[in-house]
């Protein structure tokens, strides 16, 4: 009875079938292949940003000079050194003296700690603000009132970069002052995380020369001691990819 | 074999209304348009997961002899990366230095020794400065040369920190001001 009822639309089977196939492929096959197709195109996309970043970096390398780069972190380095370095504190001090003519009385490291680079050394504020370690010192000198000016702005602008915190001078009835100055050096140690080999590698910015040729101008006026101009290699990472 | 006389009230064939004959028309060519599409859309897919499967083949490849190439320069990225890293703690540094040679000149042009007795500048960058004048004509001119500092926009907050009359008759004088 029911067969012969259902007989008339045997016609509807064969396209209901189709239609649940479709269905069926849509949500199992369709769907899910799409979805992985499209999170590979994101891949790619990612894949083709990282080989291009790759291909600027190994041109970049390319284009750049061991030799001029050595120097150059040399020459930073002179500027403010990886350690406290303090021979080149006394010989700038020194080769200051001596070219404005005033005689340096005391020079008293307030807490020189540890010679090497205390790289684990906790940075203050301030430190930590300036991206480099103080070493706070204190200098006491004796001259004619240009002789301690030029004084001041030789201490400040030398290769071996020194910081005046404060002052105070004070002068006898001949005209010859005596001041007392807070100061501090600043060192660096070298980055200890360095790069790795995906890491996206920007050319130097105008003003990063500019910087670089600033600091080259900076009078050399350490005397007996070089600067601290040798910087060795930094170690490159082994476990970066 | 049908004798003369009898009915047969069955109907061999069970007849449909037009609209489910069209109806049925319609969902035929629906399930093979359906077909259709879903071929074609698997056979898109399947074709762009190809493709873009042998591209990532080659982008891995490329990837792995740029990293070639930058791992023979790697002491280059070393110096390059610890230039890079330097030069901003560099700058900060010298941005941090103050001009104390124009400061000094600055209160040179206000007062030089013997009439200037001590000179201090503090933490926070305030210039004290003491000076001994013979009269008040004299004090007067500091103190214009101190206004004409701030006129010029050289110095900011002066102050007339002390003024002390001595047994000699000579006048004690101390300022102040912050350099700009």
């Amino acid at each position: 009875m029911i067969r012969r009822f259902l007989r008339p639309y045997q016609g509807f089977v064969v396209p209901v079938g189709m239609l649940v196939l479709c269905f069926i492929v849509t949500i199992f096959g369709i769907i899910p292949g799409a979805r992985q197709t499209f999170a590979l195109f994101n891949q790619i996309n990612d894949a083709r940003q990282e080989v291009s970043d790759l291909r600027a970096k190994a041109t970049l390398l390319g284009s750049l000079d061991e030799a001029t780069l050595f120097n150059q972190l040399s020459l930073l380095s002179s500027v403010i050194p990886v350690d406290k370095s303090v021979p080149t504190i006394l010989s700038t001090i020194d080769g200051v003296g001596a070219a404005t003519d005033t005689i340096f009385s005391s020079l008293q490291l307030t807490s020189p700690g540890s010679l090497a680079t205390e790289a684990a050394k906790r940075q203050t504020t301030e430190e930590a603000a300036l991206g480099s370690y103080l070493l706070p010192f204190t200098l006491t000198m004796e001259g004619g009132y240009q002789q301690l000016r030029n004084t001041l702005a030789s201490l400040t602008s030398s290769r071996r970069l020194l910081r005046i915190k404060n002052f105070s001078i004070s002068f006898a009835n001949s005209g010859v002052g005596r001041s007392i100055m807070s100061m501090d050096a600043f060192y660096a140690p070298l980055p200890k995380s360095l790069a790795s080999g995906t890491k996206k590698l920007v050319p130097l910015t105008q003003k990063e020369d500019t910087i670089l040729t600033q600091v080259s101008n900076l009078p050399l006026l350490s005397r007996g001691v070089a600067p601290v101009g040798v910087v060795s290699v930094p170690h490159i990472d082994p476990f970066s990819p | 074999m049908s004798v003369p006389g009898d009915i047969n009230l069955i109907k061999t064939k069970t007849s449909l209304t037009p609209e489910i004959i069209a109806l049925m028309g319609q969902l035929r060519v629906v399930s093979f348009v359906g077909i259709g599409v879903i071929l074609v859309v698997g056979f898109l897919i399947g074709i762009s997961f190809l493709f873009l499967t042998n591209e990532q083949r080659s982008l891995a490849e490329t990837k792995k002899q740029l990293l070639t190439v930058i791992a023979a320069d790697a002491k280059k990225e070393s110096l390059f990366f610890s230039l890079k890293d330097r030069i901003p703690v560099v700058d900060r540094a010298i941005q941090n230095e103050k001009p104390w040679g124009q400061i000094l000149d600055m209160v040179g042009n206000v007062i030089l020794p013997p009439k200037l007795i001590s000179l201090a500048v503090d933490d926070h960058q305030v210039v004290f400065f003491n000076g001994k004048a013979g009269s008040v004509e004299e004090v007067a001119g500091w103190t214009s040369s101190i206004i004409d500092l701030v006129a010029k926009r050289r110095v900011r907050s002066p102050q007339l920190v002390s003024l002390q009359l001595t047994k000699e008759g000579s006048m004690l004088v101390s300022f102040s001001f912050i350099p700009n």
